[in-house]
């Protein structure tokens, strides 16, 4: 009685080891995925906001908006005036 | 004969043991270092973190330099599973210009079946990389540095260079804030799996990288893009060799804009030096100014002094003292010599403030230093020991010495400065996140008192309303200003063909707002300041008024 007992107990504790080994390895192996795609995503979004800053910032120049802009709304005269000489 | 099988299993069972209890001693203590430091090195990993490098700003805080990650692309022959042109072909659809920019190189790739790898040069962006995934072509990230307002104010950011795979700053402010820029490297001790993925369960040390410092330069954009535009205009409509502009801000030092435009004709483009505050010259007539202060200053005369020996040349031993157009003015008073550029005059007032005035004044201006920009490669005036009465002479017109353009706008500031001498500067704080820095500039040392200062800037104003220059001055604006004219030495003698034209002031004359020089080296339509340097430093002028 006391041997079908014992045999029960070991059987019963070998599957909640398993059960819990299972589990947790399995959460582990969860965070570490996740822990995985965010680097990427944050690695991602770093380089967007970078592309992101350099073209506002092209955009933005004072070289572009010379180039863009029609004769009449030049930053700037394009030759200096010398009728005064 | 059991008893023997017994005996030899055994033997036989305790040599075994034995063999394995020598091979557990050799792996566990006599190979224990070893094997532990194996381990460490196969669960766990050492990620270094690389720092970014600072940004650069502009005065309203507008990126100047900034980090860019790009991509470099590699393709690999034995992994592609399509025909070579159309793996080309793809890379073009994204890049038009990969191709043609790259034809040579893929020519020979294509023919040649020995050469199984390329890398091309031609940097790709992170969105072009993300779309090109094909089999056989790779990409390997590349940190750079872009400029996105291109080829302004270049000199003055200065070049990187690689060095170990660190970039490091070899001129301009990448160079002189090198330190703050570059940041402080970062480290990541993790434990991996079998795959090299981290093990979040495990002991990790982070130790976190430190960007470098964000430079706030004092360089104003606007002032900057028109300082570049009008004098690259000027050094071709001159059909000059070469020009140079200095802006700075009279009561602190700050610098507003500096440039140098070299001519096509004669491109000698310098990564790494900056002519600003590299190359020296011979200042000629904007020195004069300066050298009426001095004796002003030491009440060797007044404004009222009238040149009573001006009516002919002046003689010193074998050499002769004349005017640049060979003229004589008798009885000049001091603002008319200051306004027709006498010689003759000036040397007469050198004459009466000696050499041992004038080489204080002349090393209190800081004329034989470096002026101590923040920028890397200022060169060093050469010092004098020898002053003969004919070099004296020369020195009241701003010949037989040399400067750099820095350190002669920066005294010449001095009388926009109520005669205070600053040091200039381009930074004027450097942050780390949501802290700031200020570094500290010297207090201004006091030169000339500000009587002396108003009595030369009233010359000054009369001087640019009714001398050479009078026809370009704006009539909304009041100047104070002066223009030379110095020829260029060769070979210990002055040559007769080229000059170096200048134009320094400041404006308006009371409270100004900026100091400018204009530097136009070997002009060859005019060789004078008065008619090629002036009328840029006032269509300059004119368009800052507003602005500043």
């Amino acid at each position: 009685m006391i041997r079908r007992f014992l045999i029960l107990v070991s059987i019963a504790l070998f599957i909640a080891q398993l059960g819990f080994s299972v589990y947790y390895s399995g959460e582990i192996i969860t965070q570490n995925s996740e822990f995985e795609l965010n680097s990427t995503t944050f690695q991602q979004t770093n380089l967007t906001h970078q592309q992101l800053v350099y073209q506002l910032s092209l955009l933005t120049s004072i070289n572009h908006l010379s180039e863009i802009a029609p004769p009449d709304l030049q930053p700037i005269r394009q030759t200096i005036d010398l009728s005064h000489e | 004969m059991n008893n023997s099988r017994t005996k030899t299993l055994a033997i036989t069972v305790s040599l075994s043991f034995f063999v394995v209890l020598v091979r557990f001693f050799y792996w566990q203590v006599i190979k224990s270092q070893q094997l532990s430091k194996l381990v460490t090195q196969q669960s766990y990993k050492l990620n270094t973190i690389y720092p970014k490098r600072g940004q650069i700003l502009s005065s309203d805080n507008f990126p100047l330099a900034l980090n860019l990650t790009n991509y470099q692309l590699s393709v690999y022959k034995p992994n592609l599973t399509q025909p070579i042109k159309e793996v080309f072909d793809q890379i073009n659809l994204e890049k038009p210009t990969f191709i043609t920019d790259n034809q040579k190189i893929i020519d020979g790739f294509s023919s040649n079946p020995n050469q199984k790898w390329v890398t091309f040069n031609q940097l790709f962006s992170a969105t072009e990389s993300a779309k090109l995934k094909i089999d056989g072509v790779t990409f390997s990230e590349i940190d750079t540095r872009a400029y996105p307002e291109v080829a302004l104010a270049k000199n003055l950011l200065g070049t990187l260079t690689t060095i170990d795979g660190k970039k490091s700053g070899i001129s301009g402010l990448e160079g002189y804030y090198q330190k703050q820029l570059t940041g402080r490297l970062g480290y990541i001790w993790e434990s991996k799996d079998a795959t090299g993925k981290t093990i979040l369960s495990k002991k990790r040390q982070y130790y976190q990288a430190v960007d470098g410092m964000t430079l706030h330069t004092t360089i104003n954009r606007s002032i900057q893009y028109y300082v570049d535009k009008l004098l690259s205009d000027g050094v071709s409509k001159y059909t000059a060799d070469s020009g140079s502009i200095i802006v700075l801000e009279p009561d602190t030092g700050a610098i507003l804009a500096m440039s140098t435009i070299n001519s096509t004709q004669t491109a000698t483009v310098s990564s790494t030096k900056n002519p600003n505050i590299a190359d020296l010259f011979e200042p000629g007539s904007i020195f004069k100014p300066l050298v009426v202060s001095m004796a002003l200053d030491k009440k060797i005369i007044s404004p009222d002094y009238v040149c009573s020996d001006c009516d002919r040349p002046r003689q010193i031993g074998q050499y002769t003292i004349s005017n640049w157009d060979q003229a004589t003015h008798s009885n000049s008073s001091l603002q008319d010599i200051i306004k027709n550029s006498d010689n003759i005059g000036m040397s007469g007032i050198i004459s009466r403030l000696g050499l041992k005035n004038f080489l204080e004044y002349y090393s209190s201006l800081g004329l034989n230093k470096k002026t101590g920009i923040d920028l890397l490669g200022e060169a060093k005036p050469q010092s004098k020991d020898l002053w003969p009465e004919i070099d004296l002479a020369t020195a009241s017109f701003g010949q037989g010495f040399a400067v750099t353009q820095i350190g002669m706008v920066n005294s010449f500031n001095v009388l926009a400065n109520q005669g205070q001498l600053v040091r200039p500067y381009l930074v004027s704080s450097f942050s780390e996140g949501s802290k700031i820095f200020n570094p500290k500039h010297p207090q201004p040392t006091r030169i000339f008192s500000p009587e002396t200062v108003e009595k030369m800037n009233r010359i000054l104003k009369y001087a640019v309303e009714n001398g050479a220059v009078a026809n370009f001055k704006p009539k909304n604006i009041e100047v104070c200003g002066k223009s030379g004219t110095a020829q260029i030495a060769v070979k210990g003698a002055y040559t007769e063909s080229a000059t170096i034209a200048s134009y320094v002031g400041f404006s308006p004359c009371h409270n100004p707002k900026f100091t400018m020089i204009v530097t136009i080296n070997n002009p060859k339509t005019s060789p004078w300041g008065s008619s090629t340097a002036a009328p840029i430093w006032f269509e300059l002028a004119q368009i800052f008024t507003p602005l500043l």
